[in-house]
């Protein structure tokens, strides 16, 4: 693997901006190919963030200043990249449920799905159950995604579920949120459960039958 | 029946390291009253009126031991000038933060709680439980701690940022937001309530230790110390899990730990014979749709917290859902009720 | 000093940030014992307001550092006495003695005595009635004076700790307290009756009645040795006295004081308060003589200095404590001052003979002053607090079930009728009957609307 390339990653995990987008310029340069600067630079460093925040080393503040370095460093490379290069892994929707505007937990979730590789179809904050299904039925991902971060709006996952199992849709759902637990999830038949951001990546490669 | 304690007593005991008959039972009942009254989340947002009143009503449906004055934990960051956005259904949430910039921070200073913001709804909503109820009920004042109001004012994302980019101005931030806080708090206890400290953002679930220390901590002490020159008991609730700082509470000074995510006996371990604890089972659990056994989930919660040398309050790990479950409700709290210290006398 | 002036609990919130955080930190009870965070009690009435009392929202106090000290010592009580039992001292409770018994009680090392029946204002601080509804169900109702609060605070088991012995005197004092302790008997408290002689006249036999005095004090020393496990020693008697006395003393200069100066130099309720220490020393007797040193060089301060408080000119004498002290504090609003007062606590006030055998000089002390027997002999003491004071009114707050009171409120309203003293005289209402304690008002403004009139025609 190229040197620059770990030291992309390096930059990303130290959360240093600037050498990041130092680092993606050289990289062009160096007529290294863009989207092997993505995966295995910046996605690698955000892999390695990931590990970190589920080890309890990192957390969401920097988390946060992590993926703001990454994402310097994606706007550099991804005007480069050749159409087609890139392979996504799968699609998922992801949201914050009805009644609920804290978006921190799904933000780091899909940051880390589009850093593995993911598509990602954000819907936002405060998602109510017919804009989950119409999006399911346009978008047609793989994977739903429903995150809340309040207790007081765990029921507006439940009746989420409901909905989206009600259109008879085979996407798999998987749920996450400070509040939320194994329990919870299984009682409202999701079909996966994550207790932070490289679970859920886990989850999601898991869900689709694919090897990490 | 002659000879039981009323709340007002029960609570003043444990306050003085005395036990009562058992722990007083104060689940976090508080949007979840305006369920109970029938009213919507707008109103009872609004109007001190209404959130007194439905507190009341919640209270004598439910029989828990104390009042809650809670909306949101943007009331203080709303009131120094952060959009919220008021919901008939659900709590209200943070629209747009007032500081964009932080250059701003220096222009901030703290509210008039008699006029800004829904701070007056608090203080009519207190002043009327207290001349309703003050004798027999505490009245608890929910404050959103320093870290907590901060993130309202520079929005979450932005200020979790600052505190590893720009920590000085973090600070700043965080001064202006306890300085707004300990005002609060003075009017809340002018109109009869004991404030409880809430900090959902210092969470374990969001923070590390480290960024605890430094930036939620420091003010939460300050807060607590400040409240503590006038002998309050203070509680301090912090959302999510805190297991990976149970030790670090005891150095806020906070007299009561509230948490959500961390089980009693470890609670006890890092603090209870400093601490009184107060929790914790998951408010999900009250969900309808929740199968969890509220019974067995009561029954060895109460078992842990009779145990805390310091005294145990029965509580939930944090609020009441507004949707919960009448009837689990109550079976939390009568489980409450039937705990029982040794003798008294 | 700050100009003397009476303010409420939210004036005093704020002026308590300048109180200096070493003073908060210095001013303790319980001295003898480990520093303990516990033990700090110069807290504003804001504190109190958070815990119930809410009638201290509607009060107004000295602003003075050593009327919030005061403050703050009154209100820490209940806790003090847990804390006593919990660094393991003995806890004495003596009811219905009125400051008899107490001087022998805290001669015994390691011992607190407190006086539950002064919970009999807790219903009117707290505005509630709880305690009442409380010894209503267990059958003292309305009939029996508000002393039976205290049977409900016996009862709730959460105003004080169990005592080791209820000293429980009968006889010459209140027959409702009595009632109260034989309910609270029935309750499982372990109760000593303490009996005492009626007042004598002049041709009473002192010898006799002292004798009899003398044998109840060596009784209730020898059950105080049971229960302490200590014995009895003359010295620390002494000792012990000798602290009572300065206390004494130190009450009564301080009640001239307050009478003195041309302006009043002090609230009434403050001034009760102050009075009533010499009960049970609020539960610890050094700190209690430290509390009331720094109240009275404060108000030889203002009396030397003329401070006072502006427009309360009518001089009033306030006969029985009125348990509500929401009606003192409305006399003053209206332009009075208490300048003496005559709360049928006369036993707290002689000096006690050191030189003398203890049982002897008790029993001389409390034939000086007794409680209950001729009401001629009250009736005096209130002339005479009027002719001292140049009152120019009297006001006496009965107690409905209060045995004294029927007895004793009528000869003193005509003794001073006839002597030509306005008098006004009501009974005291209960917490949560607001029309009534407004037609007590009412009255209140017109006596003081009529007695302005008068002094005005005097002067004219």
């Amino acid at each position: 693997m190229h040197e620059l390339y770990k030291q992309i990653a390096d930059a990303v995990v130290a959360m240093q901006k600037d050498d990041v987008k130092r680092l993606a310029e050289q990289a062009l340069n160096e007529g290294l190919p863009p989207e092997e600067a993505i995966e295995k630079g910046l996605a690698a460093g955000m892999t390695r963030v990931g590990e970190l925040f589920a080890s309890k080393e990192y957390f969401v503040p920097e988390l946060l200043v992590c993926s703001r370095a990454m994402n310097a460093g994606f706007d550099i490379l991804k005007s480069k990249v050749v159409e087609g290069k890139i392979i996504s892994k799968g699609t998922v929707v992801i949201g914050v449920v009805d009644g609920d505007y804290h978006d921190i937990g799904k933000n780091i979730v899909k940051l880390m799905l589009e850093a593995a590789g993911f598509r990602l179809v954000d819907l936002g904050r405060n998602v109510t159950a017919q804009k989950f299904t119409s999006a399911v039925i346009t978008e047609k991902p793989d994977i739903a995604a429903l995150s809340t971060l309040m207790t007081t709006t765990m029921d507006s996952m439940a009746d989420i579920v409901l909905a989206l199992q009600r259109e008879n849709s085979d996407v798999k759902i998987m749920v996450g949120g400070a509040p939320v637990n194994e329990d919870f999830a299984k009682s409202i038949d999701a079909h996966f459960y994550g207790d932070n951001a490289r679970e859920a990546v886990i989850g999601a490669h898991e869900l689709l039958g694919i090897t990490i | 029946m002659p000879g039981k304690m009323n709340p007002r007593e029960r609570w003043s005991l444990l306050l003085i390291d005395e036990l009562p008959d058992r722990p007083p039972v104060y689940p976090l009942v508080t949007c979840h009253a305006a369920r109970v009254y029938n009213c919507d989340l707008i109103e009872y947002c609004t109007d001190g009126r209404i959130l007194a009143e439905a507190q009341l009503e919640a209270q004598r449906l439910y029989g828990h031991e104390g009042l809650s004055v809670f909306t949101d934990v943007g009331i203080i960051a709303e009131a120094m000038g952060s959009k919220y956005h008021l919901r008939e259904f659900e709590v209200p949430i943070l629209d747009s933060p007032l500081i964009t910039d932080t250059a701003m921070i220096g222009e901030l200073g703290p509210p008039d709680p008699t006029t800004q913001g829904r701070l007056p709804v608090y203080l009519e909503a207190i002043d009327r439980m207290y001349s309703a109820a003050g004798d027999v009920l505490p009245i608890f004042a929910f404050i959103p701690c320093p870290f907590t109001t901060a993130a309202g004012l520079r929005g979450v994302d932005n200020f979790l940022m600052d505190t590893v980019l720009e920590p000085q101005a973090a600070h700043d931030l965080l001064d202006v937001s306890l300085k707004s806080a300990i005002t609060f708090c003075d009017e809340c206890i002018l109109a009869g309530a004991l404030p409880m400290l809430v900090d959902p953002l210092a969470s374990g679930s969001v923070i590390s230790r480290t960024t605890y220390s430094h930036f939620a901590k420091s003010y939460q002490q300050k807060l607590i110390a400040h409240l503590h020159r006038y002998d309050l008991d203070v509680t301090l609730h912090i959302c999510g899990d805190t297991s990976n700082m149970l030790d670090l509470i005891p150095q806020t000074g906070a007299d009561l730990f509230s948490f959500d995510l961390a089980d009693v006996d470890s609670a006890t371990d890092a603090m209870g014979d400093r601490v009184r604890l107060v929790g914790n089972l998951p408010p999900h659990g009250l969900l309808p749709s929740s199968n969890l056994s509220v019974t067995q989930g009561t029954n060895s919660i109460m078992e842990m917290g009779l145990k805390n040398p310091k005294g145990f309050v029965l509580s939930t790990g944090c609020e009441v859902p507004i949707r919960c479950e009448a009837q689990k409700l109550h079976t939390l709290i009568n489980i409450g009720k039937n705990a029982r210290y040794e003798e008294v006398w | 000093m700050t100009e003397p002036r009476q303010i409420d609990f939210r004036q005093w919130h704020r002026l308590f940030q300048q109180v200096p955080d070493r003073l908060v930190e210095e001013i303790r009870y319980y001295r003898h014992l480990p520093q303990a965070e516990w033990s700090q009690y110069l807290f504003p009435p804001s504190t109190h307001v958070v815990y119930g009392n809410r009638l201290l929202r509607k009060l107004k106090f000295d602003n003075s550092q050593a009327a919030l000290r005061l403050w703050g010592f009154v209100m820490s009580e209940g806790e003090r006495i847990y804390r006593a039992r919990q660094a393991g001292m003995k806890v004495i409770a003596v009811m219905g003695d009125l400051g008899a018994v107490t001087p022998l009680v805290y001669s015994f090392p390691n011992i607190v005595a407190f006086y539950p029946d002064c919970l009999w204002w807790t219903p009117f601080l707290m505005e509630s009635r709880e305690l009442f509804d409380e010894a209503g169900q267990l059958g003292l109702g309305e009939d029996c004076c508000f002393v039976r609060a205290s049977l409900g605070a016996f009862s709730r088991k959460a105003y004080f700790p169990k005592p080791d012995l209820c000293v429980g005197t009968v006889g010459a004092t209140c027959d409702d307290m009595a009632t109260v302790m034989s309910e609270a008997e029935q309750l499982g408290v372990d109760i000593h009756y303490f009996e005492l002689p009626h007042r004598h006249d002049g041709d009473t036999d002192k010898t006799a009645l002292s004798g009899y005095l003398e044998n109840q004090y060596q009784e209730l020393c020898r059950r105080l040795e049971q229960a302490t496990g200590e014995t009895f020693s003359p010295d620390r008697f002494r000792e012990t006295v000798q602290k009572v006395n300065r206390m004494r003393s130190l009450i009564a200069e301080i009640k001239d004081l307050s009478g003195a100066p041309a302006a009043s130099p002090m609230g009434a309720v403050e001034m009760m308060n102050m009075e009533f220490a010499a009960l049970s020393y609020y539960g610890d007797l050094d700190e209690c003589l430290a509390v009331l040193t720094e109240f009275r060089d404060l108000m030889k301060f203002r009396a030397n200095s003329g401070q006072g408080y502006q427009n309360q000119d009518l001089r009033l004498v306030w006969v029985t404590p009125p348990a509500d002290p929401l009606l003192m504090n409305y006399i003053e609003e209206l332009g009075g001052r208490v300048v003496g007062s005559e709360y049928l606590i006369h036993q707290t006030t002689p000096i006690i003979d050191t030189k003398k055998d203890p049982f002897e000089a008790l029993a001389e002390a409390h034939l000086k002053a007794t409680l209950m027997g001729s009401s001629a002999y009250r009736v005096n003491l209130v002339i005479e607090q009027v002719e001292r004071t140049h009152a120019d009114g009297v006001i006496i707050s009965g107690v409905f079930g209060s045995s004294h009171c029927p007895y004793e409120t009528a000869p003193i309203i005509s003794a001073l009728r006839q002597k030509g003293i306005p008098v006004l005289s009501f009974d005291v209402v209960a917490p949560g009957k607001r029309r009534l304690q407004s037609q007590i008002f009412n009255r209140m403004e017109a006596f003081s609307e009529s007695l302005k009139a008068r002094k005005k025609r005097r002067a004219g």
